[in-house]
């Protein structure tokens, strides 16, 4: 080879080395939800159910309805998919795990024993439950069978008043990268340190930090 | 809407008999290493009461794979695959999970003490004293590990609480002490004063020694508790704090000690019916103090 090809050759893995990085980074899935956007109509629970097939009264996703002094306020609640999940050092069966490439935070249900050791560890109570029909573990896994072909999550394609958004927020064109860009988001018991990946607008700090149990608020549908 | 699932009963009772028994092989093989089994009767002794921890462990690990949901689910469907589920456990060792860590120790705990309570019957004799050295370091494990499986819970900030590992091996000395109190009555017509008065001396400062645990972990947890705005749950208006009060302190610390000093003070044997009863609220008070801590 001689000194100008190398040269040439150097000069296009510069110029080319930025884009085949970006095609092979990896995903970071997120989802945003703007609290003024959402009017507890439970779609997205109902739409839920449905995709996943689960019994009427087991929930992968809630809207837990919260009084407030002159209001109520609609806080949906599912798996936060967190970066440093409780739920995964845990599992002694490695049945809970966080896939690399996305950091989805899955439960192999061919694996799991249902001892209930994930749904103790995890801060945010009742975003996990026994399913019924498989005899284990289940929560939220961003609609997986539905992400991986390039589809949005049951709920957020469901949800009336587009409080769910969607998307990568290693891609600074996607949505959830500008809405998080543009607002100040919160993350539910941020003392947790758990690094939840579900961020709500509109939330106050206040609400960020009262540690909402999804199984014992009263819910008037469904 | 679906209900939060809290571990229950089942694996309070885990809790208190891996504890318990623990306790007993401790005390077992303490009496090994102690020399005093040299003696007919002590060497009975220990070797009931070996056999009675080993019970209390096996029927624990019984509680516990009853517990899990695919069982409970397998047996309702009749589904053999998610009855027999629960082989994964002894199939993955998962260092960062201490339920892993506690599944394979009592997986290792069981054969060993069987091995140990041979050495009893005169086999493997040679192997006496390093088996009762090997199940007292798995005892110790063992009372520990159950404090560890809840403290690695750190969004339970009761759980999470240090100070439950030195309780939980302390219980699980006094509910071992409880195990042998029964195996003594049932098993030893004739007893010695002496040793009767120099146990229930030692068995209160086991006792004394847990109280002080308890109102350590209690007030580090009403600290911890306040601090962040929750619940006090050892308040006596509370089930957790019920258990704790009624359960763990007056029936499993006070009750006993009193009894114990009766056999101090009055330099007297207690009849079979006292003994029975001292050893029933030991237990007692231990599957209080562990249910008390697991519902909180």
């Amino acid at each position: 080879m001689k000194r100008r090809d190398i040269l040439k050759f150097g000069a296009l893995s510069f110029v080319l080395a930025p884009t085949f990085a970006n095609a092979h980074a990896k995903k970071h899935l997120v989802m945003v939800i703007d609290l003024s956007r959402c009017n507890g109509c439970k779609a997205c629970t109902i739409s839920c159910g449905v995709e996943n097939s689960n019994l009427p009264n087991e929930h992968r996703c809630e809207v837990a309805q919260l009084e407030r002094n002159n209001y109520t306020l609609n806080l949906p609640l599912l798996c936060n998919q967190c970066a440093k999940p409780s739920c995964v050092s845990v599992c002694p069966t490695r049945a809970t795990f966080k896939k690399d490439d996305d950091g989805i935070v899955v439960i192999d249900s061919s694996i799991c024993i249902g001892c209930n050791y994930c749904i103790q560890a995890c801060p945010y109570k009742g975003v996990r439950f026994e399913n019924s029909l498989t005899s284990t573990v289940d929560k939220c896994n961003f609609c997986l069978h539905r992400t991986s072909v390039g589809l949005l999550p049951a709920c957020v394609e469901t949800c009336i008043g587009e409080a769910r958004v969607f998307g990568d927020i290693n891609d600074k064109q996607s949505q959830v990268y500008k809405l998080l860009s543009k607002n100040d988001a919160y993350v539910l018991q941020p003392s947790s340190n758990t690094l939840p990946n579900v961020f709500y607008i509109g939330l106050t700090q206040y609400a960020s930090q009262t540690k909402f149990n999804l199984a014992n608020n009263t819910s008037w549908q469904r | 809407m679906q209900t939060h699932v809290y571990w229950n009963y089942l694996v309070g009772f885990y809790l208190f008999l891996a504890g318990g028994g623990a306790g007993a092989i401790f005390i077992s093989s303490f009496y090994v290493l102690s020399g005093k089994s040299k003696q007919k009767n002590n060497h009975l002794l220990a070797k009931r009461t070996c056999m009675w921890g080993l019970i209390a462990l096996v029927v624990g690990i019984f509680m516990i794979v009853l517990d899990l949901s695919t069982l409970r689910g397998g047996l309702a469907k009749g589904d053999l695959s998610l009855i027999f589920r629960f082989h994964k456990l002894f199939m993955t060792f998962v260092p960062n999970s201490i339920m892993s860590w506690g599944t394979w120790i009592l997986f290792l705990s069981v054969p060993l003490g069987v091995l140990f309570l041979l050495t009893f019957y005169g086999k493997m004799s040679k192997f006496h004293k390093t088996l009762a050295q090997i199940n007292m370091l798995f005892a110790i494990f063992i009372s520990s590990y159950t404090a560890f499986l809840l403290g690695d819970v750190s969004s339970n900030l009761i759980w999470s609480n240090s100070s439950l590992v030195v309780l939980f091996i302390a219980s699980a000395l006094s509910s071992g002490v409880g195990i042998f109190v029964l195996v003594k009555t049932f098993t030893c017509k004739q007893q010695h004063l002496n040793e009767n008065i120099n146990f229930s001396k030692i068995d209160n400062a086991i006792l004394s020694f847990e109280f002080i645990c308890i109102l350590i972990f209690v007030y580090t947890s009403y600290v911890v508790l306040s601090h962040n705005f929750l619940k006090f749950s050892f308040s006596l208006f509370e089930k957790s704090g019920q258990y704790m009060w009624i359960g763990a302190v007056i029936i499993g610390i006070i009750l006993p000690f009193l009894l114990n000093l009766c056999v101090i003070k009055s330099k007297k044997t207690l009849p079979h019916f006292y003994e029975i009863l001292l050893a029933t609220c030991l237990l007692v008070g231990a599957f209080c103090l562990r249910y008390s801590v697991l519902i909180a």
